[in-house]
């Protein structure tokens, strides 16, 4: 034993006396990292010269480029995916946008626009997030959405939007007055989210694949130039702070692409960064969310700007509402489905015990498709579980040859990232969809569930199924008040459930931003020559009228690419 | 080590399940490990009852490193329901590298009756009073047993016996085991709301099976009158809507491939409301005096993307 100790002290008195040489390296070694970490290095040799750099080909990287290179400035665009696979959220969304009348009234809108942005504060007080830049964004906002529609068809003649539909939300101020509309984006006249149309021509496109084709179509006209499978990485500051390009990677070969009047991120939102998703989501963890959106919103653009000294805002929100999610995993997690089947006829959505908790209709009625959300991430701290998450919908044989769970034109099963079909058959064989012969046996099976963890009670969701099915037969939901639109029993053998959990389309907020779009530091001062618009810096909480997103697209694309082409270039061309 | 018995650790790599339906099969896989390295393969162990009584022997046929596994096995659980004590036990032995001690892994598990579980469906809406009207109920059984010919009892809202149906040989179609029968009631002859219950008591099954029942509830009116055509369409598209969910009153149904579902039913009145995913919901009072069609058009919502 005396042996040990005394090598063990030894070898103690050696490693604090190699830790002084140690900790000197150390250090060293961590200023010289951090002054590199700083400052990406400025290159010597450009790869390629542009004005404006624009990081990210989606709606709003479109938009800006767009509106940048109409105001004279040589654009590139940066994006990730391979051109053959490139799906944005803008491209497998419903293609939904706001456009209101431009006869409406201007203060009508700014009024409107200013609630829209307030998520949880209160729009009056003007507190809570971006206090500072919530009024601009509004008058921003105001004078930009009722050009929309214009915008888009200047860009193809043959695109045939459909207008339609009214603000979303009738009690805030200006909803009326400033003759609030959304719009269909179609390539037919008509409208349909039957079949996907991403491999069908123009003139039979519709919902985000038409949106984004019109998009294509103005960015070919202008023939900017567009760098597939060349992610950036890195920004490029210069001496004086401003962000001067940037640096990206073409296969192993990194390429320094120097922007000279900006730079401009759009690169959208952090649905599939884990790392992110555990920082900035609230509820049930990173199992208990899903997202249908493209799962290479991987937050990269968030990275590169907190590095350059970006400040947040509103970043811990996401468009939520309750959906399914499959275990089909990208980035390691899981992806969900849009699920606006919740709240059909001969259906219910029950908690882990097998109670109802809300009327399923508030889902649909509820233009911010949120409070539904906030019923089912409600916490109990002295059991600590989530008893609502996953919540279970349970469904007949009616509704499963009646309804498709998921849409099959958009989203994930529209872009072929989650196999699915009309009568929801595939699901069932897969075992996504669980199935049985009864109710009981349904709870039986629920119950085995790894994520139920044994809560089932089948005696309960047997009682609350026949008591469902007795307010369908009165025409009235005693406890709940769900639409008696959609009363109609689980009825028909066998029987199903599927799991539901927290989820949407996207994350929003990121990048702090004001109305020029010019990206913040945490003093709210603006980072020289660095933009950003779109999901990656959305001005929109939860306070959201469905389109919101592709609308900031155009608007504050737009206003982006406008502002980044308008700054003097720290550098002269070059001519090539 | 010498004189000193070996110890051998053993458990289940396949447990049971701590709840089992009585006589239903049970796969398990145990495994083994000597403390001091020994090899156990060939050895033989014994699943006993508390009684003794020797339910099973089964052979650890190959190892993982110093652990000794036998191959899955299946054992039936008892007939009775009840909880059990059994045993896995490793008798003793000399060998040429020492002597092991006698080895023992008690285990607990429930033996309960299956469960049988109700379903009943097809209930007409509403349903027309002191009439006969039709309605199917099936069960099921945890265990997946035989149930043709088990009699279902239904029980109206005060509880007297209304009739009773035994369950057909063949299971519904596209479900696992699910018996089922047709059952012709009468209607109260009020007009009102009613809760009755579908039972099932189980008799002469090979193993104990739980009580099952299930309440389903319908509306009674007066006979039907006026034939109402309801045709529904997509106002932008102006085409039909096909599965659209119309309810007039208690009187629901899903319109067909042109848009259309008929209802007879007597003048009055009516709560009217149309559903389809996708679409805004439509919600109005209509006045129903004659023989007469509507059309309705539903305006396209939103999706949440």
């Amino acid at each position: 034993m005396t042996k040990k100790l005394s090598s063990s002290i030894l070898s103690r008195r050696d490693f604090i006396k190699g830790s002084s040489i140690g900790a000197g390296a150390l250090a060293l070694g961590a200023l010289s990292s951090s002054k590199a970490e700083a400052k990406t290095k400025i290159p010597r040799k450009w790869d390629i010269e542009t004005d404006v750099l624009i990081i990210g080909f989606g709606g709003a990287g479109a938009c800006a480029a767009i509106e940048a290179h109409d105001a004279g400035a040589k654009v590139v665009i940066l994006e990730k995916q391979p051109e053959a696979t490139h799906f944005s959220n803008t491209r497998m969304s419903g293609g939904i946008f706001h456009s209101p009348d431009p006869t409406g009234n201007r203060n009508a809108l700014i009024e409107y626009a200013r609630a829209m942005f307030s998520g949880e504060n209160l729009s009056w007080k003007l507190e809570g997030e971006q206090p500072d830049v919530a009024e601009e964004l509004a008058k921003a906002f105001a004078e930009y959405a009722p050009q929309n529609l214009e915008f888009m068809q200047k860009l193809d003649p043959d695109f045939k939007a459909i207008a339609r539909g009214a603000a979303a939300f009738p009690d805030f101020p200006g909803s009326k007055e400033s003759k609030y509309r959304t719009v269909r984006s179609t390539y037919t006249g008509k409208m349909t989210y039957e079949y996907p149309t991403r491999n069908l021509p123009k003139n039979e496109k519709m919902a985000g694949e038409a949106f984004f084709t019109c998009l294509k179509v103005g960015i070919e006209k202008r023939k900017i130039k567009v760098l597939y499978e060349t992610p950036a990485q890195e920004l490029i500051i210069n001496d004086k702070g401003e962000i001067i390009g940037a640096i990206a990677r073409q296969g192993n070969k990194k390429i320094a692409c120097k922007a000279r009047r900006a730079v401009v991120l759009t690169s959208g939102g952090y649905e599939y960064n884990l790392a992110m998703r555990r920082a900035f989501l609230e509820g049930p963890g990173v199992e208990g969310w899903a997202f249908y959106g493209t799962p290479e919103n991987t937050g990269d653009g968030i990275e590169m700007a907190i590095k350059a000294g970006a400040a947040l805002a509103k970043v811990g929100k996401a468009a939520s509402r309750i959906i399914t999610a499959v275990p089909i995993r990208h980035h390691g997690l899981k992806m969900g489905l849009i699920t606006d089947s919740v709240g059909s006829p001969n259906s219910i959505v029950v908690d882990n015990y097998g109670n109802r908790y809300a009327a399923e209709t508030l889902i649909t009625d509820d233009p911010s498709r949120y409070f539904f959300y906030k019923e089912a991430v409600k916490f109990d701290i002295q059991k600590l579980v989530y008893p609502r998450v996953p919540s279970w919908m349970v469904f007949d044989e009616t509704m499963r040859t009646r309804t498709t769970i998921t849409y099959l034109a958009i989203s994930v099963a529209g872009f072929g990232f989650v196999p699915w079909t009309k009568d929801n058959s595939d699901a069932i064989a897969r075992g996504w969809i669980m199935k049985a012969d009864t109710i009981g046996e349904l709870a039986e099976k629920i119950k085995t569930h790894p994520e139920n963890r044994k809560m089932m009670d089948p005696e309960k969701l047997i009682k609350t199924v026949s008591r469902f099915n007795e307010f369908c037969t009165k025409g009235k939901d005693e406890e709940f008040g769900r639409r008696p639109a959609t009363l109609a029993p689980i009825d028909k053998p066998p029987y199903y459930a599927l799991p539901l959990y927290p989820g949407g389309p996207n994350t929003k907020g990121g990048i702090a931003a004001n109305a020029r779009r010019e990206v913040l530091n945490w003093k709210g001062e603006p980072i020289p020559r660095l933009y950003t618009a779109g999901e990656i810096s959305s001005a929109f909480k939860f306070v959201y009228q469905g389109g919101g997103n592709l609308t900031e697209c155009i608007v504050f694309g737009r206003i982006a690419g406008k502002n980044a082409a308008s700054l003097k270039p720290w550098d002269k061309a070059v001519k090539s | 080590m010498k004189g000193e018995k070996h110890l051998i650790k053993i458990g289940f790599l396949l447990p049971p399940p701590s709840e089992v339906d009585v006589g239903k099969e049970m796969k398990l896989q145990i495994q083994g490990c000597c403390f001091e390295g020994c090899s156990l393969l060939g050895k033989r162990i014994r699943i006993l009852r508390d009684d003794g009584f020797l339910v099973h022997e089964a052979e650890f046929s190959h190892n993982n490193k110093e652990t000794y596994i036998t191959d899955e096995f299946i054992i039936r659980a008892p007939l009775h329901p009840g909880k059990y004590n059994w045993l896995i036990a490793l008798p003793g032995e000399k060998s040429n590298n020492g002597e092991h001690a006698e080895s023992r892994y008690p285990f607990t598990f429930q033996a309960v009756p299956h469960r049988l579980s109700l379903a009943v469906w097809d209930i007409p809406y509403p349903i027309v009073s002191s009439s006969p009207f039709f309605i199917k109920a099936g069960a099921k059984c945890s265990s997946n047993c035989f149930l043709a010919g088990q009699e279902i009892f239904f029980y109206n809202h005060q509880g007297e016996l209304m009739g009773s149906s035994r369950l057909g040989d063949t299971p519904w179609p596209d479900s696992q085991s699910l018996f089922w029968c047709e059952m012709r009631l009468t209607a109260p002859p009020i007009e009102e709301y009613f809760v009755w219950e579908a039972r099932l008591i189980p008799k002469s099954l090979d193993f104990a099976h739980s009580e099952g029942h299930f309440s389903f509830s319908f509306h009674t009116t007066s006979s039907a009158g006026k034939k109402i055509t309801i045709q529904v369409f997509d106002s932008e598209n102006k085409e039909p809507i096909e599965n659209a969910f119309v309810t007039i009153g208690s009187y629901r149904g899903y319109t067909n491939a042109a848009g259309i579902i008929n209802f007879s039913l007597p003048p009055k009145d009516y709560f009217f409301s149309v559903f389809k995913q996708g679409y805004e919901i439509l919600e109005k009072i209509i006045k129903i005096s004659e023989n007469s069609s509507l059309t309705v058009e539903l305006e396209p919502a939103i999706p949440l993307f």
